[in-house]
């Protein structure tokens, strides 16, 4: 509240005044009928109700009535959520809210009735995630459509959904949800502190949130995972995750996660488990490429030209032979080339960005090859690792690898091979420390679950995964029991 | 914080500490041969390769004369430097000086981090100089073309495994000696002539390509590529993919020793210049295929003796089965040791229209 204190508003002490006051805005709507047999009094903000609600089951029912107080009028509306109150802070918050304040004679008692007005997009499939396979639907930036969908994915009583409002400015809502039993309390006592002790004026986005609950803010690598899929949702609170929903953000967030999950595409699930187990490895490959391929290229060039096969050395030297520039040089120029591309077409339209995307990797491309800038070897490397860091399905992931590659090059290029084996380390390092609310990020690997391994790299058939996650540290640890056990445990969903 | 940012200052600091050799910048060498020179000098001869955007490669050749093998370096002046020798394939001496020994130039490229251990050491009938300066019509330049030719040789032809790191490891050993492959320069092609028989680093032999056929198959299991096989009645046989096993057995070591040899061997016939090959003529092929290596074999062993040397390494064996074994009586029984070889052939297909 700080920052309403040094605002110009003071405190209102009375009704009144409070009024007086928000009429400063146009849309403030302050109107008295005292000429009708009923007299009344109605304040609300007329961008935020539904003027029709108010037309068709309010004011009738106002102007009919013959109650004298507001408490026989709460009896006869046909709306839920209707109070009386008369303290200035609730009214002021519920008419931001929507509410309408019913008055039938002046002074401080109003009628606070909800006909607020809720506006958002219809569904869309997710545009971020996209999958072959699978549910096409995404959240949207409405809270309770969202937190409708996760409800009909989960119809199920212990499907927690805790809100609590952030933002002095913004008073954004934002709801934790999660399966009470799966979930372990420990993490959701952590996150709900987390939360309560945020402090911030304005929440645009669940990625400004995302932000403040990391544990550590300044690492590169994310600590929760941003998404628009509600089966990745849902299936995430079933291993025993919370997934945060927030007011005007179509992205919730997941936590806690271990770094494995950052390279799952829900569309592993969907898939059978070898075909499944399979891409994973290749994505695995994929990053790991992505991340030292520029880097390797400019420690063996600069330095450890033996370790090149004789064969290719050839090839290698005739397409340098022409290049003015060292490999660190030549390597920044184009990887500063594909990251400009790649933020010019993230800000331009579509139909401008295809042509972008075209104009950039053609045209710079070859054309940086035949002025002799960069070697055509390198620009293959180059275009792959861009490409390679596009099989992250987390997008957070994406940027991380890309950025990584930056400080890896400049390491290379002052040690060589030992250059990247430090800063391997000092990122390996850095990952074992790394938690996501306590929990270790480098879970299944470091420290080692094994038990955890059948849904890591790979992913084994369903059959094999009878237990949640250790990770996770629920108390319901079995998903599905053994015909045979059955009789003596139950799981959440049969107590 | 503040150790991270002292470990990135640190890192900033060390950037003078390592050379830079950029991949186009430096010469690159893949082979050196090395003739005697005058007054007690080594004569070096280096072959670089240039590459130029068609990816054609140019050789040119480099003489210099110094006392030892890194003095060359300072006397190629004509040469950009550092001279790198992280792709050095082959070593190339000339037979006056491999006669003198080579192991002081050796030791120059072992004790050198930058130098493979797969390096080629190669014996050069004539000068090493003059084959390195010819210039053949090899796309690849000498060098890369003589390092193929030698690996080829070892992999698919009758050549012994050798390289840089085996002859150091038979020149220290007890009980063994290191060969090296014999190369003649021809008008428009190099040769493996045979094998170099060292005694510890000097030249003291030479096997011809057909005794190198038989130290290959009675040396160590082992499995070659052809081999043509005289018969009695004049006809030929070509057997192909022959498969070794060799199992050496020395009794007495200490005291009054004998060495059994047993070779098993596999083979194809590929090739049979008589009328059928029936089973008979299978039989008759194995058998004379059987005298002819126990026969050369034992020959040979008895050549080594004669010499003094153990290039199939007898005294390592020796060791390897006595208890308690006295290398200076080794030494002694060594010349008069007598020497069994057992051979059992088995042809295998001869084909696939049996």
């Amino acid at each position: 509240m700080k920052w309403f204190k040094k605002g110009a508003s003071e405190k209102p002490e009375n009704l009144e005044e409070m009024v007086k006051d928000l009429k400063q805005s146009i849309d403030f709507v302050d109107y008295e009928n005292k000429e009708s047999d009923q007299p009344y009094r109605l304040i609300y903000f007329a961008s935020l109700i539904d003027p029709e609600q108010l037309h068709r089951d309010l004011l009738p029912v106002i102007k009919e009535s013959r109650s004298k107080s507001l408490e026989d009028l709460k009896g006869i509306l046909p709306i839920e959520n209707i109070e009386i109150s008369s303290k200035l802070p609730l009214i002021q918050e519920r008419l931001l809210e929507g509410h309408v304040a019913i008055q039938l004679s002046r002074g401080q008692k109003v009628l606070l009735v909800n006909i607020s007005l809720r506006k958002s997009r219809d569904l869309s499939a997710p545009e971020i995630e996209f999958s072959v396979m699978g549910p096409k639907e995404g959240l949207v930036e409405d809270l309770h459509t969202n937190m409708n969908l996760l409800r009909r994915r989960i119809p199920h009583p212990r499907l927690r959904m805790k809100e609590i409002t952030i933002g002095t400015v913004s008073k954004t809502k934002v709801v934790v949800a999660f399966i009470e039993g799966v979930a372990s309390e420990q993490n959701i006592n952590t996150v709900m502190q987390r939360l309560e002790d945020l402090d911030f004026d304005i929440i645009s986005d669940s990625s400004f949130i995302g932000q403040m609950l990391e544990d550590n803010s300044l690492s590169v690598f994310p600590q929760m995972i941003d998404t628009e899929r509600t089966d990745r949702i849902t299936g995430h609170m079933n291993f025993g995750a919370f997934a945060i929903l927030t007011e005007g953000s179509s992205n919730a967030l997941i936590g806690p996660i271990n770094f494995g999950q950052l390279l799952v595409s829900f569309e592993d699930y969907y898939l059978g488990w070898n075909i499944a187990s399979f891409f994973r490895i290749v994505r695995m490959i994929a990053i790991l490429a992505s991340i030292i391929a520029t880097p390797l290229y400019v420690a063996v060039l600069t330095y450890h030209y033996e370790l090149f096969p004789s064969k290719l050395l050839a090839t290698l030297i005739s397409s340098r032979s022409d290049i003015p520039f060292s490999p660190v040089v030549e390597v920044f120029f184009l990887e500063v080339t594909i990251d400009l591309l790649r933020e010019a077409g993230a800000r331009m339209p579509t139909k401008v960005g295809q042509t972008l995307g075209i104009v950039g990797g053609i045209v710079i491309g070859t054309a940086a090859v035949e002025a002799s800038l960069t070697s055509n070897i390198l620009l293959i490397l180059v275009a792959l690792s861009a490409l390679a860091s596009f099989t992250t399905p987390v997008y957070r992931m994406t940027n991380t690898i890309r950025f990584l590659r930056y400080p890896l090059i400049l390491f290379a290029q002052l040690l060589g091979l030992i250059g990247v084996a430090l800063f391997g380390l000092f990122i390996l390092t850095h990952m074992i420390r790394l938690t996501s609310f306590g929990n270790p990020y480098l879970a299944p690997l470091y420290p080692p679950r094994i038990k955890d391994w059948y849904d890591s790299f790979f992913r084994l058939p369903y059959v094999m995964q009878k237990n949640r996650f250790q990770f996770f540290r629920g108390k319901q640890s079995k998903r599905f029991e053994d015909k045979k056990k059955r009789k003596h445990s139950l799981d959440f969903d049969e107590q | 914080m503040k150790y991270a940012c002292c470990l990135a200052l640190f890192c900033f600091l060390l950037t003078g500490c390592v050379a830079e050799e950029i991949i186009d910048e430096v010469p690159i060498l893949f082979i050196v041969g090395y003739d005697q020179g005058e007054d007690e000098k080594i004569k070096g001869t280096i072959s670089l390769q240039t590459f130029d955007p068609n990816q054609k490669v140019e050789t040119r050749a480099f003489e210099a004369e110094a006392h030892t093998s890194k003095g060359l370096r300072n006397q190629l002046s004509g040469l950009p430097k550092p001279i790198s020798i992280g792709k050095m394939a082959v070593l190339l001496f000339s037979e006056d000086m491999a006669e003198k020994g080579i192991i002081d130039i050796l030791d120059s490229f072992l004790r050198d981090p930058a130098a493979g251990r797969l390096i080629y050491v190669g014996v050069v009938e004539g000068s090493a100089s003059e084959l390195i300066k010819n210039e053949f019509q090899y796309l690849q330049g000498i060098g890369p073309f003589l390092q193929n030719l030698i690996k080829e040789s070892i992999e698919y032809g009758n050549m012994p495994q050798n390289n840089i790191h085996l002859f150091d490891y038979k020149y220290y050993g007890d009980g063994m000696d290191p060969v090296a492959p014999v190369l003649r320069m021809e008008e428009t092609e190099v040769r493996i002539t045979g094998l170099a028989l060292f005694d510890d680093d000097k030249l003291v032999g030479k096997l011809n390509l057909d005794e190198m056929f038989m130290f290959s198959l009675i040396n160590k299991s082992f499995s070659a590529g052809l081999y043509e096989l005289e018969l009695p009645g004049g006809e030929y046989a070509n057997l192909q993919k022959i498969k070794s096993k060799v199992n050496y057995k020395v009794k007495n070591g200490n005291t009054n020793p004998s060495l059994n040899i047993s070779v098993k061997l596999n083979g194809n016939v590929v090739e049979y210049t008589g009328e059928k090959l029936t089973k008979e003529k299978k039989k008759e092929i194995a058998k004379t295929f059987e005298k002819k290596v126990e026969i050369q074999g034992v020959n040979m062993v008895e050549k080594f003796q004669e010499l003094g040397i153990d290039p199939l390494s007898i005294g390592d064996h020796a060791r390897s089965q006595t208890r308690h074994f006295d290398f200076e009586k080794w030494n002694e029984h060594y010349p008069d040791l007598p020497v069994t070889i057992d051979v059992k052939v088995n042809i295998g297909e001869s084909g696939i229209i049996d």
